[in-house]
């Protein structure tokens, strides 16, 4: 790369650790595929996609690191499985090999991307791999020659340094792509136990590390980087290892790299995210226990002046205790913004756009594991508003807007929530052009599709393979990433919304929660239960009469609100309590939303809490409409609903959940 | 009986597990008979508390508790035996064991000792039992009477759900 960044070493090292856990998760998940069917017969079609958009967004981060070798055998290999997403079938146990081949290979570049920050000097190793892999295309194409062409060879050409990384060596070896690893600079040991570091630790611990340099920690002894034992080579990389949360993170190669010890301390310390994690428990549980002594019945009534004004004294100190430990988790969104500012350089020049991009609300805090999630789903979005949204300099002068394209990245505290706004001044939806192509695509028929409004015609554009570019770019246009961008915000509780104006520009609003420990809720009672409703997805409730509920023929309950008609569904019934409220009236319906609108009745709303959120356990498996629980002041347990499962079992089985009035 | 306080017996588990003798037992009442599970799958007991009901779960699963900020799910053994269920009253205890690294409530009438139990002691309960109640492992004769021994797995093991009850 002719520019130096300062930042450079930073995001080399992110991606680097991004794109091992990327490795790591697939790895298994492709030879799975292999193990669960000799013959590799039915294949779930959801599972290749999966790995083919872990190659996809890998080839996409390094394309922006100049990482062109990587580039080059992720783009064949995601060619590759692109062929399987629409013919699953034709995966072989050769293309698995060819594909553990390709990730055993961009492993061993990725140790060099650590220390070097260039994939230089692999390129002819690069190429043979890249075409071994268009052989396999060629071959498998449906309709192409069959792939029993291409030579199997002997595990014999195994070299050590292969072996040495575990699942590989299950794999029979294919000597077009062997020798390759026999000449990669990667000793046994090291290959090992960069592999052996768990996922789960790995991951925060060092993007913490290159987020935020205050979180800075010493370098290890040198003493660690002499000793590389080969026993441990030996030794399974078990996907999740308890007793390496205090294993440096960053792999051996980075420590032995002067580089990192050389960083000054600036006096924090890390620390491991299940400590910080069990810390607000316990917090949890001393204001539960203050409660529980304050409101003692033992106390009540008595006139107890010392005892209240302690109590209230121990009251301050606990509440200022639950906001810092909270505070533990928080870090600025600052790092992962900045990131975009390569993305969208890199890809303005590439496609010879003028872009800037402008951030506000840097500053704003977000939970670390909400940061760390949101990176991947942002660099999407930007990179859409780049590729399809900004214009060619000519094309935006023609249209009377300045050459330079703008995007502006936000982030800012709104209602007990954290919006992420990225905006730009491109040429917009079109509205059309998507209408078209999602009656094409059969999501709907063109009748109804005349009468759909703007928002919902824009989401669209969130389906899975939904893309309108006409030409594949190796940027976007695969329709790999809005369907991905969704999911990813909706698995952290967060919402996503897009409005548009065609000629003006795009906007599009990521609403997530402050964070994924704690959960903005509204209580509410059916019976004797106390439920949480995430608050986000409430719209209003209403006190609904007899008079305002159709019952439909098929099963199901329609109530009226104001001028619509909208699904309703009775709590107690869906979950088989007893509630209070006989008849309508003694309850409330609360409106929620999550794809649409529809109705949860309930015996009353007792007020909105903040609470922590818990697991289930495991035990009880996965519950119809709940996703976790917390534990309410009184020390009762309150189940977490989930609308948007609720909303999928409702269309499932409109009749789930009807009185029997 | 012979059964102990509560509290005295919360000491006396502390002492026996950490030796984790596994011939020992702890054993317990329910309608009357005395049973024993495995003392190195105990984890704690506490006293019987209200469970939060939840959904999709066997009838014998009463739901959720809160244990010191811990989440842990409840069965009631009455129910899992086959033996009519009956309120809570104050000698009503719950069991907390280990299973598949969880904790797991169980609800007995009252617990009553902790036994040595030789498994050379241990007689196979008669066929009939056994197919009837697959829980059971064996009879152990104490001197203060028999015993049943359970299985702890098998009364924890999770079943297929009953579900569709609440379908319309």
């Amino acid at each position: 790369m002719s520019e130096s960044w300062d930042d450079n070493d930073e995001l080399c090292g992110e991606f680097c650790s991004e794109s091992r856990d990327m490795l790591a998760e697939v790895e298994p998940v492709l030879l799975e595929l292999e193990g669960s069917s000799g013959a590799i017969g039915e294949v779930d079609p959801g599972v290749i996609d999966s790995i083919f958009r872990a190659f996809h967004s890998m080839k996409g981060s390094a394309g922006f690191l100049g990482l062109d070798t990587i580039v080059s055998v992720t783009h064949s290999a995601e060619s590759l499985l692109d062929l399987f997403r629409q013919e699953p079938a034709l995966l072989r146990s050769e293309h698995v090999t060819a594909l553990c081949r390709t990730m055993d290979f961009v492993n061993v570049l990725l140790d060099q991307v650590e220390v070097t920050f260039n994939d230089g000097g692999h390129e002819e190793e690069g190429r043979a791999i890249a075409q071994r892999l268009e052989v396999l295309i060629e071959s498998t194409r449906p309709g192409g020659g069959k792939g029993g062409a291409v030579p199997e060879a002997s595990p014999a050409a195994d070299p050590p340094s292969v072996a040495a990384s575990g699942p590989t060596d299950e794999i029979g070896v294919d000597d077009a792509v062997a020798p390759v690893f026999a000449s990669a600079p990667v000793r046994p040991a090291e290959a090992s136990e960069a592999d052996r570091i768990p996922l789960a630790t790995r991951a925060p611990d060092e993007r913490v590390e290159s987020d935020e340099a205050r979180f800075e920690k010493p370098a290890p002894p040198a003493a660690t980087v002499e000793s590389p034992s080969v026993p441990e080579a030996a030794s399974s990389p078990g996907p999740i290892d308890a007793a390496s949360g205090s294993e440096e993170p960053g792999g051996p190669i980075r420590r032995a790299s002067p580089a990192p010890g050389a960083k000054a301390s600036k006096g924090t310390i890390r620390v491991d995210l299940e400590r910080l994690d069990h810390l607000m428990d316990l917090v949890g549980e001393l204001i539960l226990a203050e409660t529980m002594v304050t409101h003692s019945p033992d106390v009540e009534g008595l006139h107890l002046p010392r005892f209240e004004k302690a109590a209230v004294h121990l009251n301050r100190i606990t509440r200022s205790l639950q906001d810092v430990a909270m505070s533990t988790r928080m870090i600025p969104i600052g790092a992962t913004f900045r990131k975009m500012l390569r993305v969208v350089r890199d890809l303005a020049r590439k496609q010879g756009k003028e872009v800037e991009l402008e951030l506000a609300g840097e500053e704003t805090e977000i939970d670390k594991t909400v940061v760390e999630a949101i990176g991947d789903p942002l660099v999407h979005i930007v990179r859409n508003s780049v590729d399809h949204g900004i214009e060619m300099p000519d094309v935006r002068n023609a249209a009377g807007k300045p050459r330079m394209g703008r995007v502006r990245l936000e982030a800012r505290h709104q209602g007990g929530e954290i919006w992420i706004l990225i905006e730009d001044d491109g040429k917009g939806l079109d509205r059309e052009a998507i209408l078209a192509k999602a009656v094409s695509r059969g999501l709907i028929d063109e009748e109804a599709a005349q009468e759909l409004r703007d928002p919902e015609i824009f989401r669209f554009v969130f389906e899975a393979g939904f893309s309108t570019a006409s030409k594949v770019t190796d940027v976007s246009g695969r329709g790999v990433g809005m369907d991905v961008v969704r999911r990813n915000i909706e698995n952290l509780g967060g919402k996503v919304e897009i409005a548009s104006e065609l000629g003006v520009g795009t906007q599009i609003t990521i609403r997530l929660p402050l964070t994924l420990a704690i959960i903005e809720g509204m209580l509410v009672r059916v019976g004797d239960l106390v439920y949480t409703l995430p608050l986000l997805s409430i719209r209003e409730s209403i006190p609904i009469e007899t008079a305002d509920v159709t019952r439909l023929n098929g099963g199901g309950e329609m109530v009226r609100v104001r001028e619509g008609l909208i699904p309703m569904l009775r709590l107690h019934d869906y979950h088989g309590v007893e509630a209070r409220a006989e008849r309508l009236e003694d309850g409330i319906a609360i409106v929620v939303e999550d794809q649409e609108c529809f109705c949860l009745f309930v015996d009353e709303v007792i007020g909105q809490r903040q609470t922590v959120i818990k697991g289930l356990p495991a035990y009880l498996g996965s519950l119809r409409g709940v996703s976790g629980c917390s534990i309410l002041s009184d020390g009762d347990i309150s189940l977490i609903l989930d609308v948007s499962s609720i909303e999928g079992d409702l269309r499932a089985s409109p009749s789930r959940g009807v009185g029997d009035e | 009986m012979d059964d102990v306080g509560l509290d005295e017996l919360e000491g006396h588990l502390d002492d026996e597990v950490a030796n984790e003798g596994s011939g020992r037992h702890l054993t317990f009442q329910l309608a009357g008979q005395v049973y024993g599970i495995e003392l190195r799958r105990v984890r704690e007991i506490v006293r019987a508390q209200r469970a939060t009901p939840v959904p999709d779960v066997p009838d014998y699963v009463l739901g959720v508790m809160n244990l010191r900020g811990t989440v842990v799910p409840v069965v009631d053994a009455r129910r899992r035996m086959g033996i009519q269920a009956r309120e809570a009253d104050e000698r009503t205890c719950v069991i907390v064991c280990s299973y598949e690294g969880e904790g797991v409530g169980v609800v007995v009438d009252t617990v009553c000792d902790v036994i040595d139990v030789d498994e050379a002691d241990v007689v196979e309960a008669r066929s009939e039992v056994s197919t009837r109640n697959a829980m059971i492992r064996g009879l152990v004769r104490t001197t203060a009477g028999v015993r049943i021994l359970l299985c702890l797995d098998r009364l924890l093991e999770r079943q297929a759900r009953s579900d569709e009850s609440v379908a319309a």
